[in-house]
């Protein structure tokens, strides 16, 4: 069975998979922005905090994905606990880096004018701030899901969702008729996945970044 | 904070009047405080400048008027009431506040911009639309077109306009500056300044505007109020009064040279006589023209175009010469002034025009009379005579007020600040 018959016959099963390996990141990912520019506008005006925000989030990611997710099973179990936990952990760092870096750099001549002409420290965040943040922001949520789409093929080991499970079924019974097939299939998956979220994002760039600060 | 509340003013509420009394602002680690022990009062009304060398405190005073900075000691009373312990938030939306390089927000649009600090004072809809066409035709802004643009497809100029406009959406009826025309090039800087001395006469609110360009400071300041370092008060008075009479070396080292000339800045064509002059337009037949040069007792008459603006002059043999062809007869007329000008820019016009005199225009550039050469003479002779007085009678004032002033610091009270 050639790949193509593979795909005809077990499309089912990929797309299911695929499905499922885009929802766990676009979730994790929601998490992970929310968690990551709730971190950068607590920790960007101060520089000790917001180095401190920067590096814990650049440590975790240099703990293995496969490490990662064995430490949590013991704690959480199998499933999607862990691999919600370990995604959303692992998408910090471009995002918490960006919005600090984003946020620092917005020009505190407008800061001195937002606050001059009355508006309250939550609205120059809301209003200003974040706003003139966001391209910077998007850069890092981009980055990250591109990294959580590869990471998140670990998930399976921790009997989790997604393409995952096609890789690793495959590697298990390689010399099989389909092993081959079925690395394919998750690996090709995950790159037309991240394909289409990326262009997701360049859609998402267009209606929610102003014309006025557009590049 | 209370409205003024005078009408005749086509938006609303007039200026209030600013006292600071022993303003202090002390950072930690700082042995000396930046800003010492100031206290002021401006009138409602009254456009004062604050002028000094960079790094005297003149914006950190600013922004102590509306508590951007907060201050370690003194009072801050905005028409009568005390602002010191207010909501900063609060206090600082009835604060115009424009700044340096305009400080609009790029990431909204022009109408965007104008219309905060009235959505954040809850303004109806419509009412904040109607200011905001409002504010950009004060401004000298067509609505239409700049309405939806954003900060960065406006020039410099342009920008500061609209930066003005905001400040003054919500009608506040004071107006601080910081360096607010900093930014730009000299000559936009000078149609903001002209700008500026024409919304303040229609609009009469208390403007405290902070400058280091002295030559700024006398053209468009009621008083002016020249700061030495830690914001010391060195002279707060009229600008004709530093100039004829600065308080001590320190001022008169700021003034600079050509003080005389400078002085030529403080009055404007309006206050001097504007002479009317023979006109013709181009639309009266040749015969009319040929007999206003034969009559008219002067060998020159100013023709008008259709719409009344001064066009060319034309002498007694430029028809002879052009064979009889008025498109062809006399020299265009290359500058005009308007009853806002100044003598130095009319003096200027005057001195670069081969006729030795200026038309001056109106409203849509249409001509209202000349000012020639022999009247700038005459009013600036007057003016320097003037001063000279005044001059000497401030002295006298000066040298009492000084042994009142000693006299109240040895008795232990704080130094009268107007010294």
């Amino acid at each position: 069975m050639n790949f193509w018959e593979y795909l005809a016959n077990r499309h089912q099963q990929v797309l299911a998979d695929a499905y499922q390996h885009a929802s766990v990141v676009f979730q994790c990912m929601v998490m992970a922005t929310l968690l990551g520019v709730l971190i950068g506008v607590v920790t960007y005006r101060s520089e000790w905090a917001g180095n401190l925000a920067t590096t814990a989030t650049a440590t975790l990611l240099t703990i293995p994905a496969l490490a990662m997710i064995g430490l949590l099973i013991p704690v959480v179990g199998l499933g999607v606990p862990p691999t919600v936990i370990a995604l959303t952990l692992y998408g910090l760092l471009p995002i918490v880096r960006n919005a600090i870096v984003g946020l620092r750099g917005v020009d505190p001549s407008l800061v001195d004018a937002a606050e001059g002409i009355g508006m309250s420290r939550t609205a120059r965040l809301a209003r200003v701030e974040l706003p003139l943040a966001w391209p910077p922001i998007l850069t890092g949520i981009r980055v990250s899901t591109q990294m959580l789409m590869g990471i998140a093929a670990i998930a399976a080991y921790a009997s989790g969702p997604g393409l995952g499970n096609l890789i690793f079924r495959g590697i298990a019974s390689l010399g099989s008729e389909n092993a081959l097939n079925q690395v394919l299939a998750g690996t090709l998956g995950i790159i037309v996945l991240a394909l289409l979220f990326d262009a997701a994002y360049v859609l998402i760039g267009r209606l929610t970044i102003p014309g006025g600060i557009r590049a | 904070m209370p409205d003024a509340g005078t009408p005749g003013t086509e938006s609303g509420s007039a200026g209030a009047a600013i006292e600071l009394e022993g303003l202090t602002k002390r950072y930690p680690g700082s042995a000396l405080p930046a800003v010492d022990d100031v206290s002021m009062d401006v009138r409602a009304g009254e456009t004062v400048i604050l002028v000094g060398p960079s790094g005297c405190g003149k914006s950190t005073l600013l922004k102590m008027i509306n508590r951007l900075i907060e201050p370690t000691a003194g009072r801050i009373r905005i028409g009568g009431e005390d602002v010191t312990d207010m909501d900063p938030v609060r206090l600082r939306r009835t604060i115009g506040y424009a700044i340096q390089a305009s400080g609009l927000f790029p990431h909204m649009t022009v109408a965007q911009n104008i219309a905060l600090v009235p959505k954040m004072l809850r303004w109806p809809a419509a009412r904040v639309r109607a200011r905001v066409e409002e504010m950009l035709d004060l401004v000298g802004l067509d609505p239409g077109e700049f309405h939806g643009r954003y900060p960065r497809q406006l020039s410099g100029g342009q920008q500061q306009r609209v930066g003005v406009a905001r400040a003054l959406a919500a009608d506040p009826p004071v107006l601080l500056m910081d360096e607010p025309f900093g930014a730009v090039d000299p000559i936009t800087r000078d149609h903001l300044q002209d700008e500026l001395i024409r919304l303040q006469r229609e609009l009469h609110k208390t403007i405290v505007f902070v400058t280091h360009d002295f030559d700024e400071a006398i053209k468009i300041g009621d008083r002016i109020a020249v700061l030495r370092e830690r914001s010391h008060i060195a002279q707060f008075d009229t600008p004709e009064a530093i100039l004829t009479n600065p308080a001590d070396d320190f001022v008169s080292g700021f003034v600079g040279a050509g003080a005389a000339l400078k002085r030529l800045n403080l009055t404007r064509v309006r206050d001097v006589g504007i002479t009317d002059y023979p006109t013709v337009t181009v639309d009266d037949p040749l015969q009319h023209i040929f007999e206003r040069l034969r009559s008219g007792g002067v060998n020159e008459v100013l023709v008008l175009d259709k719409r009344g603006r001064p066009y060319k002059w034309l002498r007694r043999g430029d028809m002879m010469r052009a064979k009889g062809s008025l498109a062809r007869a006399g020299t265009l007329v290359h500058d005009t002034v308007t009853r806002d000008a100044t003598l130095r820019d009319a003096l200027e016009a005057v001195l670069t025009d081969n006729t030795g005199r200026v038309p001056v225009t109106g409203r849509r550039g249409a001509y209202e009379g000349v000012v020639d050469v022999e009247t700038l003479m005459n009013s600036v002779h007057e003016l320097l005579e003037a001063d000279r007085l005044e001059a000497m009678d401030a002295q006298h004032d000066l040298q009492e007020q000084r042994s009142a002033q000693t006299h109240a610091e040895q008795e232990g009270f704080g130094g009268e600040a107007k010294a």
